[in-house]
């Protein structure tokens, strides 16, 4: 049974006392002093006029120079369009789904927000989202069709793409040169770029203690769902069954893949663990590791370091390669109030004209196909980043988004992982805790 | 002849003709008068948000979509939740160990700090200095005190020829390290409310004690501590019920519940259901259970300290 909180519809109809009124009147008042009123349906009366409109919008910057970027695509958006201006909340991206959550509540929702697919299912099934299948009907062909895919589901488009990140390797060149070690580009030059030559790659360049150790590999594997999910999907495994009613990481593959990044946390100990990362969002910046995931937004991370940094694609596996995305899209929220303005925004952000200034800033990977092989593009890339491996990697990428309640899962991994890279559990026995405990999470 | 005097007389035998006139009830209205505006924050953001929680623990509710009335589900669901049992042992562990830890080391410091002694003020506010820190700022200090690889810890233990230990990435050690933290922060308080009760113990009594010939532990144990258990007990009461609710910030800031579910506290579940999972319905009822039990408890200690408590003109 589903109902309005509160409201009690066996009550209907039964004649009201003085006393229900007032208690009603009393719970009443001390409602409407705790919220805001619910939002008013829209007022159909078109607009008598073009009052300047401020666009409401949500984002979160991965880095100070993140943060400008943002700002200047919104503050050229305001300028090339009379009449509106855009107010950027710049949201923490650990905090952006509780805000979000609480301003779509509170009737407050931004006029656009950034959606990731870690979350974006949640957001569509709890119908937080506007339908933009209509209004993109003439701009759907202009995008590279996995990056639609992401913010499709049940047949209609929830978003409209801005950022794709697909994944690569980014390699610190000048760890490898005072290794005296065969970098991960001369190995993938001679037809030796493998999964198992990553590992000895990172075993070569690892070294020193304590807070001067230098790690070979940096990959995260207490993140099931995004990090692990290219080796899974390279070594023929999947991380959930085809209609998502299951996790399927007991699965020999997913298991072989989370043994091999166990093997170097406690083996090799060419990985770090979170010990080593305490208080570092992101440990290659630092200088002290070897090779690191990133996506396209991490380059502008590195201008300014004191080494030398390189790049490469996925290696081989027993399939692919396959890569997966980290992108963004930007949803306009149910009673967001200017949903035209709103739209041009959002379709701007990823488009031709946003590209001299967002694309030219180095952040993103194209999210539209004409893009790709444009000179903004080209000349936004820096002396180290190799067209060809963003290529690849744009034609690899497989659209999968986090089913059912994401953060819950990532939570059950994480603890059972923390437990392996302790030494203190063997895989096997911590990925069928963790399916255990991750299978509620894909039910309604 | 009308006298003066006999005014006040003729006007005191005069009945009050409501009962609103009588001095008791103006001293009533005058009191309510004067703590209205706080009862009204009172009923408006406490009150009234606890009876909306219970009624919010009867549905399945994510905020945006509408609730589902439940009745009871959410709290037959706790009992058969493992994380429910885990959360609870552990804050229990930890409740367990914190609070006669926090009252030994608060009393043993504001003992020392109640000498005679030159700048001793300075010594109290040394004392007094790391409860008024940010608790984040803390947490991220003792983090970096207790990194495994480069910790202060570490380096005093290995100086010794001791084994370096993970503590805060260790699961068996990770709860007595954040009890550890807890001390350095947490006994400040308690401390001062400790100092001020023993300053408030009159001297003669002591002196009495001296002439009758009582050493320094019999002093301590049939004069401070009998005049101290009304300050003892108020700390312990505010000890236990901060132990189940206040180490939040600390944990979200250094473990995040982890390593495994190791430090993982119940407030921290309440927390992930409520603001992370968006399980509404859940968390409130969560919430209506540690309610409970700290108010079980904090009745329990009620009871229990008739047998131990002594107040001045107290029989």
């Amino acid at each position: 049974m589903r109902m309005p909180l509160f409201i009690n519809p066996a009550s209907a109809g039964t004649p009201l006392s003085r006393r229900r009124v007032l208690g009603a009147t009393g719970l009443g008042l001390i409602f409407a002093a705790c919220g805001e009123a619910s939002p008013k349906p829209a007022d159909t009366k078109p607009a008598v006029s073009a009052a300047p409109v401020e666009l409401k919008v949500a984002y979160w910057s991965s880095s100070p120079e993140d943060h400008v970027v943002f700002e200047n695509v919104f503050k050229i958006f305001g300028e090339k369009t009379p009449g509106t201006k855009v107010a950027f909340d710049d949201v923490p991206s650990d905090q952006f789904v509780q805000k979000m959550t609480t301003m779509l509540a509170a009737g407050t929702p931004p006029d656009t927000m950034e959606l990731h697919p870690a979350w974006v299912l949640e957001f569509i099934n709890g119908k937080r989202l506007t339908d933009l299948t209509d209004r993109a009907r003439d701009h759907k062909g202009l995008y590279i069709q996995a990056q639609l895919d992401f913010w499709t589901a049940n047949g209609k488009l929830w978003g409209m793409p801005y950022y794709s990140g697909p994944s690569f390797i980014m390699y610190n060149k000048s760890i490898f040169k005072k290794a005296g070690a065969k970098n991960p580009e001369d190995l993938a030059k001679d037809g030796q770029w493998t999964w198992e030559n990553l590992r000895k790659a990172a075993q070569a360049v690892t070294s020193g203690t304590g807070g001067d150790k230098v790690f070979g590999w940096d990959a995260a594997p207490e993140n099931l769902q995004f990090y692990m999910s290219v080796p899974v999907w390279d070594n023929q495994g999947e991380l959930t069954n085809k209609d998502e009613t299951e996790w399927t990481i007991t699965t020999p593959a997913v298991t072989e893949v989370v043994q091999y990044h166990a093997d170097m946390v406690l083996k090799d100990k060419s990985m770090p663990t979170a010990a080593d990362l305490q208080g570092i969002s992101w440990l290659f910046r630092t200088g002290r590791v070897g090779m690191a995931w990133a996506g396209k937004f991490r380059s502008l991370e590195v201008g300014t370091v004191d080494f030398e940094v390189g790049m490469v694609g996925t290696p081989k596996g027993k399939t692919g390669p396959i890569n997966r995305d980290g992108p963004n899209a930007s949803g306009l929220p149910t009673g967001t109030k200017n949903v035209d303005q709103a739209y041009k925004l959002v379709l701007y952000m990823g488009g031709v004209d946003a590209a001299p200034t967002y694309l030219a800033s180095g952040r993103p990977v194209p999210v539209q196909k004409a893009l790709v092989e444009s000179d903004i593009f080209k000349k936004s890339l820096k002396p180290w980043e190799r067209l060809e491996i963003y290529k690849e990697s744009i034609n690899t990428v497989r659209a999968w988004r986090v089913p059912g309640k994401g953060a819950e899962a990532a939570r059950a991994w994480t603890a059972e992982w923390s437990k392996v890279s302790l030494g203190q559990q063997d895989v096997p026995t911590a990925l069928k805790n963790a399916k255990a405990a991750m299978d509620p999470t894909l039910k309604a | 002849m009308t006298t003066i005097e006999g005014a006040p007389k003729a006007n005191a035998q005069r009945p009050l003709s409501h009962p609103w006139f009588l001095p008791s009830v103006r001293e009533a209205i005058d009191a309510y008068a004067c703590i209205a505006v706080w009862l009204a924050g009172f009923s408006i953001f406490t009150v009234a948000p606890m009876v909306a929680s219970l009624g919010i623990a009867m549905t399945k509710w994510d905020i945006i979509a509408d609730a589902e009335f439940v009745w009871f589900a959410n709290f037959a669901r706790l009992a058969s939740d493992p994380l429910v049992r885990v959360s609870s042992i552990n804050t229990v562990f930890i409740s367990f160990l914190s609070v006669p830890l926090h009252l030994i080391v608060a009393l043993a410091l504001a003992l020392a700090l109640n000498q005679k002694i030159r700048n001793i003020l300075v010594y109290r506010t040394i004392f007094f200095l790391p409860s008024q820190m940010p608790l984040v700022a803390s947490a991220l200090m003792w983090m970096w005190i207790f990194n495994p690889d480069f910790g202060l810890a570490n380096v005093g233990l290995t100086s010794v020829g001791l084994p370096p230990l993970k503590w805060l990435f260790d699961p068996s050690l990770s709860k007595p390290t954040i009890v550890l933290i807890t001390l350095w922060g947490g006994v400040g308080t308690a401390m001062m409310i400790f100092l001020a009760g023993l300053q408030g113990i009159p001297e003669q009594l002591y002196e009495a004690a001296s002439i009758d010939g009582a050493g320094s532990w019999a002093t301590f144990r049939f004069v401070t501590v009998p005049m101290l258990s009304p300050v003892i007990f108020f700390n312990l009461i505010i000890g236990i019920i901060s132990s189940f609710q206040a180490y939040f910030t600390l944990i979200y800031n250094t473990t995040q519940g982890g390593p495994g579910h190791a430090t993982l506290i119940y407030v921290m579940y309440i927390f992930f259901k409520a603001f992370q999972d968006f399980q509404m319905g859940y968390a409130a009822a969560l919430s209506w259970v540690l309610f409970t039990v700290v108010l079980a408890l904090t009745g329990l200690q009620f009871l229990m300290a008739r047998r131990w408590v002594h107040y001045e003109g107290g029989e």
